[in-house]
């Protein structure tokens, strides 16, 4: 409890506590949201794909100079979900390979530009980690008008994403764009990443993207409780994980992704209609075992 | 009167493989037709060429007097129970709602009148008891109920649907083809995609026989016989249990 009263003492004192928790309520909630759209639609490893590919955008913003990173990233993200699409339609090279090659190649680019850039102020730590505790008040701005932009496109069009995510074959019937809903939900996992490069970094924002989502997903079977549920894991994991790396000093973005997992685990052992315990005893009473 | 669907020299190509060769026909509305076929036939082809969601290379389709893309609100498609995920989110009764978006405007939700609509398509296919569970729930006889209702929920003049008695039971099939037959008097035009011909002939009374050629079109006696089986289940046997006793036919 003492520890609880210091972090709390702390947060009312310190800015860079509060931007911190701030910005990982806003990550813990979009990603949350947007997360269960990726998983419904099996493209947990698009994302990895594309929050891998803001690398270069990133980098590409830094030496020009510009004041945000916005742009670069989903730039550089956006096209990379291009390219997987181009490569799988235009060979006989399946998916999931297409991701792999332009996942790793378009990293590796963003590693090579970083190290070229020599005695600059680039903290490759810090992108590829995250380093929520050095949030700034314009970071924060960036964070909230991209998680406002999003939540406002989900709750807009949330029948057409419903409609094309369940059955893609009757929304093409009836007329929807499929394909550009496709598209849109590619540059908003652009946006997603750059939203979340402070809090938990490239490498690690796709668990934000796909833990607390796939946890709700254990634990209902409704849609609009699944979305609410998965941002509510996802503002819990965040807000504790900076509570606990604060206290412990460890590094936060990881800290954050750890406890997301705990409760993945939990949900996974012991959900009341779908967990891992509830389907042994349901096996043994139907001696199945 | 005019058709209600025209299909002139439809033609399909999938990576410079043809999948559908010069089709052509015509359907007048009140009409159920069985597009009958071996696997590999273009069968789902045809229909997704007809509604305009696979490129064709060459040919026409009207609809209703028009293009398909001007009375998209008028057409239901039932897709194959194989394309769905069925632990996806969703309760029956959500999933009949869909039908109702081609006819709310793109930012409206549905409401109590559509509401109220979807537990009455459920009630037509003896599924209303089961509107809160999730659609895995279902046994596959009751999830092609619900997609049959949900295609109800759309109300539209032209039916298509993909192999919907594949792998569901008795009573289902019954229920289902008990609906499509009064649909089918109420004016509707429904094409069904159906691989298993040990039913046809019970099921249509009109029949479009295919294999990336049009092999036959018309009524159940002009279509359904061995020389023409024989032709679109080439180097394949397929037994048939018809009126006069079995007909095996042999390629």
């Amino acid at each position: 409890m003492g520890q609880l009263g210091y972090f709390f003492e702390a947060a009312a004192t310190y800015p860079f506590l509060q931007n911190a928790l701030i910005a990982g309520t806003l990550v813990g909630i979009l990603c949350g949201v947007v997360g269960c759209f990726i998983i419904l639609r099996g493209m947990a490893l698009m994302g990895e794909a594309i929050s891998h590919a803001v690398l270069p955008g990133v980098v590409i913003s830094y030496m020009l100079g510009a004041g945000s990173f916005f742009f670069g990233a989903v730039v550089t993200g956006a096209a990379a979900a291009l390219g997987i699409g181009f490569i799988s339609q235009n060979s006989k090279i399946k998916d999931d390979s297409a991701i792999g090659i332009l996942l790793t190649s378009s990293f590796a680019l963003g590693i090579v530009m970083v190290t070229s850039l020599q005695g600059t102020t680039v903290d490759i730590w810090h992108i590829l980690f995250g380093n929520v505790l050095a949030v700034s008040r314009s970071d924060l701005w960036v964070t909230l008008g991209i998680t406002v932009f999003t939540l406002t496109l989900v709750v807009l069009f949330y029948k057409q994403l419903l409609l094309s995510t369940f059955d893609p074959t009757m929304a093409k019937a009836i007329g929807l764009p499929v394909k550009w809903i496709h598209y849109i939900l590619m540059v908003t996992l652009a946006m997603v990443t750059v939203a979340s490069l402070n809090t938990v970094g490239i490498i690690l924002v796709v668990a934000m993207l796909i833990t607390p989502g796939a946890t709700a997903y254990l634990l209902t079977d409704r849609l609009p409780v699944m979305l609410v549920l998965s941002a509510g894991f996802g503002v819990f994991s965040a807000v504790s994980g900076v509570y606990f790396s604060y206290i412990y000093d460890v590094a936060t973005g990881a800290m954050i992704v750890v406890i997301a997992s705990l409760l993945f685990a939990a949900a996974f052992l012991f959900s009341p209609k779908h967990g891992y315990l509830v389907r042994m005893v349901r096996r043994v009473r139907t001696g199945e075992a | 009167m005019t058709n209600a669907v025209e299909v002139a020299g439809l033609t399909v190509t999938y990576n410079g493989q043809p999948a559908l060769t010069d089709v052509t026909f015509q359907a007048a509305a009140g009409e159920m037709i069985g597009i009958i076929g071996p696997n590999g036939a273009g069968k789902s082809t045809l229909m997704k060429a007809m509604l305009g969601m696979t490129k064709a290379n060459r040919g026409t389709v009207r609809m209703l007097g028009s293009d398909v893309n001007q009375i998209r609100k008028r057409i239901a498609y039932v897709p194959q129970r194989s394309m769905i995920d069925f632990d996806f989110p969703v309760r029956v009764k959500d999933v009949v709602l869909m039908g109702s978006h081609p006819h709310l405007a793109w930012w409206k939700r549905p409401g109590k009148k559509e509401k109220a609509q979807a537990l009455e398509s459920l009630k037509e296919v003896g599924m209303e008891e089961y509107a809160s569970r999730q659609i895995g729930e279902l046994s596959g006889g009751q999830q092609q109920r619900v997609f049959l209702a949900r295609a109800l929920q759309q109300q539209g003049e032209i039916l298509f649907l993909d192999e919907p008695f594949a792998g569901i039971d008795v009573s289902s099939e019954r229920i289902i083809i008990e609906l499509l037959r009064t649909l089918k008097q109420a004016g509707r035009t429904i094409f069904v995609v159906h691989h298993d011909l040990s039913k046809v002939e019970e099921y249509f009374d009109s029949i479009l026989l295919l294999n990336q050629h049009l092999i036959g079109y018309g009524t159940k006696e002009d279509v359904f016989k061995p020389e023409l089986l024989g032709r679109a289940y080439e180097g394949s046997i397929a037994s048939v249990s018809g009126k006069d006793g079995e007909i095996v036919v042999m390629g």
